[in-house]
């Protein structure tokens, strides 16, 4: 089990790792204001299937109800931790699938407007549930079909950045309390 | 002793079928073919645990044993002797060896096997005694031999959405 846990927590600290890292100067070359980012990739054939174009979309990330605006981008990690015991004689471990455990890392400029550092504030002791939507829409297909992704969770990490003549940068981790939905 | 490849395939699925159906922890076949070892029965003739606890009332398999540490306890007597450093030692004779028993289970069966099964077996142990078995792989290194069960303890760990208990028997060989 420890192991497991620590092994979740080696990949978020590689994965803050990786953030801390993205030059601030990549991130002011960025449009400011805007809300959505649309992109295409042309995909390599792979094996068994035919070539295929993937299209990105507009994203949208809300938070309470509240759209952050500025919102650069996000990455969800979720799972269950897999406790690996090893038994007399054999070098073959048992498997013990372990409780759920996910969080959701929200990046973007920081505008003035912001209140998502008051989500990270506990509320008379209890940090509050905080309810994150992030919708998708496909923009290329003749009908855009729009896929709304639910995380709830609570905020126990937030944090903001700033250097001079850059943009001022939040990035927020929010702890999953159950496994997100998709409509 | 199975000799043919038909005959090793029939003795594996027989050994698969004494495993408890609610254990996630069960080989499949496919895992049973590539490494045989992981059924802890030498020749695939014997039982499927990596322990077997067995009787006239019954039997107990130990399918997920982690350690099994064993005592080889002495009657040695210590005599102090006033105004000298150290003790003097006078060896009387072995005390019984003891072994415990320490592993996991992961299925209500084989929760259900200790609790139940085992305790009846421990109620009857004066006229049926209770003969241990266990293997480092496949080879038993301990084998047949009687004990005297004695405390049971088990010890549910959570975090897990199956029954994921610690277990510990305790033994004292029969002399």
């Amino acid at each position: 089990m420890r192991n497991a846990e620590i092994s979740l927590k080696t990949r978020q600290a590689d994965w803050q790792s990786s953030v801390r890292n993205v030059p601030l100067a990549l991130l002011s070359k960025r449009s400011l204001g805007r809300k959505a980012q649309s992109r295409e990739v042309k995909d390599t054939p792979t094996i068994g299937s035919q070539e295929k174009s993937c299209f990105g979309g507009k994203c949208v990330v809300k938070i309470d109800g509240d759209t952050i605006g500025l919102a650069d981008r996000y990455e969800a990690q979720w799972g269950y931790p897999v406790a690996k015991r090893p038994v007399f004689g054999s070098q073959i471990k048992i498997r013990g699938t372990q409780s759920y455990d996910g969080e959701l890392r929200v990046e973007g400029l920081y505008s003035t407007d912001n209140v998502i550092a008051s989500k990270a504030t506990p509320v008379t002791g209890v940090l509050p549930s905080v309810t994150v939507v992030i919708e998708e829409t496909d923009i290329q297909s003749p009908t855009p079909v729009k896929k709304t992704w639910t995380f709830v969770g609570q905020l126990p990490s937030f944090q903001k950045t700033g250097q001079a003549d850059q943009f001022s940068i939040f990035r927020m981790t929010l702890d999953l309390s159950a496994e997100p939905t998709c409509a | 002793m199975p000799k043919t490849e038909e005959e090793k395939i029939e003795a594996i699925l027989k050994i698969l079928e004494k495993w408890p159906e609610d254990c996630p922890n069960k080989p499949t076949l496919t895992q049973a073919l590539l490494n045989p070892g992981t059924l802890h029965s030498k020749d695939l003739l014997e039982d499927p645990g990596i322990a077997t606890l067995t009787s006239a009332l019954g039997t107990v398999e130990l399918y997920h044993l982690e350690r099994p540490p064993e005592v080889l306890p002495t009657k040695l007597e210590e005599s102090e002797i006033p105004g000298r450093h150290g003790d003097i030692c006078h060896y009387r004779a072995d005390k019984s060896d003891r072994l415990e028993l320490r592993g996991i289970v992961d299925a209500e069966s084989e929760y259900t096997a200790i609790k139940s099964t085992l305790k009846t077996m421990r109620q009857g142990q004066d006229a049926n005694p209770i003969s241990v078995t266990v293997r480092c792989g496949t080879a038993a290194y301990i084998n047949g031999v009687q004990y005297w069960v004695g405390d049971i303890e088990i010890e549910p760990e959570p975090g897990f959405g199956i029954f994921w208990m610690n277990y510990s028997i305790k033994l004292t060989k029969r002399d």
